[in-house]
């Protein structure tokens, strides 16, 4: 079965920017800082939480873009983060005061290729499609941390309609103990 | 007619009665043990018996007695034979006899001239029957699997024997004479009476064997559970619970080998976890696989199976044990390959059932031209059953292991976070300090501190590490160890935090981070200088007015860059005056509603306490946020440092 190729989505009314019960935290776009504001957020992750160092490398993904593209290192720009998690999932909202990620229907676009690319083994087809570069993008962007970041967020990456704001699920999965006997 | 019972009764039957009664009670008695119908039969031979004896007492007919013997002769064949199939091999001597015995009956009855050809001759049909006891056995001897066909075989023999000798002893004796009567016929009693003994025999060595075959199974639960128990206690006891498991299995059902799979913790499927000696898989190979023992080997012991996949996956969804005694057409195995090592003849597949969940499957098998027996295939399931409460038990373990793995770095962290905390704060004139402090489970990240530099003078610190745990103690250790070196010195705060994020920053690694507020005041002066490294804005209440401002200053934390310059600021505090230090938990605070306390919630709080001395305010700062948050779980350490400047 050919898994639906994920992309990100535009959904101003998406549940996903629900923001009622969630911590809420308000950071300079600064760039320096960024893996701080990130370890703030993931303080309070409960301990059971496995695989927290890479929680802490994909939020810290999402604020980058906020602080870079978004809001383009001005500290006077602010990045706002509400943010919830659980021994079952991680949900965050990075919103910033940027332009918006107008490359996203490029990007998904992109992806889609890569993706077929990908399933049809055609691997000249996927040299060309191995980073994505925005038209602003540095030699620091390695182009494809998204690709992984869509990967990572499971339960749904979408942005609202000014693009500024985006909203991130990720589920744990619930660790099985044996299977239930089907007679 | 008197004198005849008379005789009767002084005669040898009613001792043969007896005898008869005695055989019907002890065949009945027997029905017990005999599951199979065949004590029932014997009962009823016996009963014929006594009643041939009493109807030859009163009627002796020497026909109808040896045509009674001949009935007698086909009855014990057909009750030792029934538990088989037979066909010509019990039918011709049952046949014959049946003619002989209707030849007997009619010349019994008077209706054949007598000597026709005489009932010494006919007897002799009954030679027949015995004949049949001695050869039928010689072709059902791989069959004695039950207590009645193990007593057809091994009394054949002696019945063959005993009714050869009766029969012939009555053709050459006369029936009605003492001889026989004493000597003979008791024999008949005698040859029914050796199948009670044998029956008894075969009963008790079923019984022996049973206990045996029990104490093998209790020897080996005890072997499994000593094997699994003792692995408890090594660094990777799950490898060794799964493998001393195995290997137990492994000997105990007398296999070559075999892989016990466990289900997996996200997926739906079982891995291979463990292999022990040589295993033939009974999956199908990939084609592109290397017939090479070490190759299939290593494929073999990573192999993976969607439920019902294969034979293996099928007992891990179903729960359903598998059992294939020996390799054969009906064998569900797959064909591998024409090596020796590629053949598993005999195969076992039980799952780990605990509860209602499968955890896995255990599986064994035998190479080749090997068997397995029923009594293999039930150790194997015993052992699969005690076996999986081991897997079970040290799941259980690993969890509660885990857990108490967190639970103890947070209890370190607790510890090291309440070292860092001032045993008393200082007294100065004119100066009172309050605070508190109440850490997050698992967080520990805040630290405070009231550290006296000159007589009038005292540092009141409020800081918080980024992260939690242990590695947010270690940066609070190291500021705080830093902060006690420094502050004797004359240089300003903005200076002191410079040195402190010089201390902290980069040498290590890049990753400790902290805010920290330092105020430095004067308690005869009331001046108060402040700097901050990316900490909340203090708060500050004037007496006057009753006003409250938050001295906000934009800085850059501690830890991301050694030569960040910070800068301060300086107020003067009157009488009454209230300064607030405080951390991100606090204004951060949520409640069950989902609404923060914030700025907001501290200022009226702070503004409805400020008649109260330091200690006062922040203790009803402290009781109006836990009444503001209810039970909402903290999710960060809350601190509060209280400044407020009193008459000197």
């Amino acid at each position: 079965m050919a898994q639906s190729v994920k992309e990100i989505k535009v959904d101003e009314n998406s549940p996903l920017f629900d923001k009622t019960g969630m911590l809420h935290k308000e950071f300079p776009s600064d760039f320096r800082q960024i893996r701080y504001f990130t370890l703030l957020i993931v303080q309070s992750a409960p301990p059971d939480i496995k695989d927290v160092n890479l929680l802490e490398q994909q939020i810290s993904e999402i604020i980058k873009n906020a602080v870079k593209h978004g809001n383009k290192c001005d500290t006077a720009k602010k990045v706002r983060v509400w943010y919830d998690f659980s021994p079952e999932h991680a949900h965050l909202i990075v919103e910033d005061e940027g332009p918006g990620f107008q490359d996203l229907e490029k990007w998904n676009d992109f992806n889609r290729k890569r993706q077929a690319a990908l399933e049809g083994n055609d691997f000249e087809t996927l040299s060309e499609y191995v980073s994505f570069r925005g038209e602003r993008a540095d030699d620091n962007d390695g182009g494809n941390a998204l690709f992984a970041a869509l990967e990572y967020w499971d339960g749904g990456f979408v942005f609202n309609s000014k693009r500024n704001c985006v909203s991130t699920l990720k589920l744990f999965p619930k660790k099985r103990q044996g299977i239930k006997v089907s007679r | 007619m008197l004198d005849s019972i008379i005789n009767v009764l002084r005669g040898p039957l009613l001792a043969k009665l007896a005898l008869a009664v005695l055989l019907v009670v002890t065949f009945l008695f027997l029905r017990k043990k005999d599951t199979e119908g065949s004590m029932s039969g014997y009962a009823v031979m016996a009963g014929l018996l006594a009643l041939r004896e009493f109807a030859f007492a009163f009627f002796p007919n020497p026909a109808l007695f040896d045509a009674t013997d001949l009935a007698l002769a086909c009855g014990l064949l057909f009750l030792s034979f029934r538990p088989f199939r037979l066909g010509w091999a019990f039918w011709v001597p049952v046949s014959v006899d049946a003619a002989a015995f209707a030849l007997l009956a009619l010349e019994g009855l008077g209706a054949l001239q007598a000597g026709f050809p005489g009932h010494q001759t006919l007897r002799l049909a009954g030679l027949l029957p015995a004949a049949a006891f001695v050869f039928v056995p010689f072709f059902l001897r791989s069959q004695a699997d039950t207590p009645a066909r193990n007593l057809s075989l091994r009394s054949a023999f002696p019945l063959a024997l005993g009714l050869a000798l009766y029969i012939a002893a009555g053709s050459l004796l006369d029936i009605d004479g003492a001889l026989f009567s004493i000597l003979v016929s008791t024999l008949l009693y005698g040859l029914v009476f050796s199948l009670v003994l044998i029956f008894v025999d075969i009963v008790q060595g079923e019984l022996i064997s049973a206990v045996d075959y029990y104490e093998e199974s209790v020897d080996s639960l005890y072997d499994l559970l000593l094997s699994t128990g003792t692995a408890m206690r090594s660094e990777s006891f799950l490898q060794d619970v799964v493998d001393n498991m195995l290997r137990t299995v492994v000997e105990r059902c007398g296999a070559d080998g075999g892989v016990l799979l466990l289900s997996d913790e996200f997926d739906e499927t079982v891995s291979v976890r463990s292999l022990y000696g040589s295993y033939p898989p009974p999956f199908k190979l990939p084609e592109t696989l290397p017939k090479e023992q070490e190759r299939v080997e290593s494929f073999v012991r990573h192999a993976r199976f969607k439920l019902g996949e294969g034979i293996l996956g099928e007992v891990s969804r179903t729960g359903k044990h598998v059992f294939v005694p020996q390799a054969g057409p009906d064998s569900p195995l797959p064909d591998n390959g024409d090596e020796a090592w590629l053949k598993a003849g005999a195969f076992i597949a039980s799952p780990l059932i605990v509860r209602d969940r499968i955890i896995g499957a255990v599986s064994v098998v035998k190479g080749g031209a090997g068997s397995f027996t029923e009594r293999d295939f039930d150790r194997c399931k015993l052992l699969a059953n005690f076996g999986s409460i081991a897997v079970a038990n040290s799941f259980s373990f690993l969890e509660a292991a885990e857990r108490s793995d967190i639970e103890r770095e947070a209890d370190i962290a607790a510890e090291v976070q309440a070292t860092l905390i001032p045993k008393e704060l200082p007294g100065l004139r004119g100066l009172e300090i309050g605070a508190f402090t109440t850490p997050a489970y698992g967080v520990c990240s805040d630290y405070y501190d009231a550290i006296q530099t000159k007589a009038e003078k005292v540092l009141l610190v409020v800081g918080e590490a980024a992260g939690k745990g242990v590695a947010a103690g270690v940066v609070l250790v190291m500021i705080r160890a830093i902060l006690h070196l420094i502050t004797a010195s004359t240089k300003d705060t903005a200076t002191l935090l410079q040195w402190v994020n010089r201390g902290i920053t980069g040498k290590v690694d890049s990753d400790h981070y902290a805010s920290l507020c330092l105020a430095s005041i004067d308690s005869r002066s009331g001046q108060a200088e402040i700097a901050s490294a990316g900490h909340q804005s203090a708060l500050l209440l004037r007496a006057s007015d009753g006003s409250l401002e938050a001295l906000d200053a934009a800085s850059v934390p501690l830890g991301v860059a050694r030569g960040t310059a910070y800068g301060q600021s300086s107020i003067g505090l009157s009488e009454g005056d209230v300064l607030v230090l405080y951390t991100d938990g606090i204004v951060e605070a949520m409640n069950a509603q989902g609404r923060q306390y914030g700025l907001k919630g501290l200022g009226s709080a702070v503004q409805r306490a400020k008649g109260l001395g330091a200690e006062g305010l922040a203790e009803r700062i402290k009781e109006d946020l836990d009444q503001f948050a209810g039970l909402a779980r903290p999710h960060d350490d809350r601190t509060i440092l209280v400044i407020k400047r009193t008459r000197a």
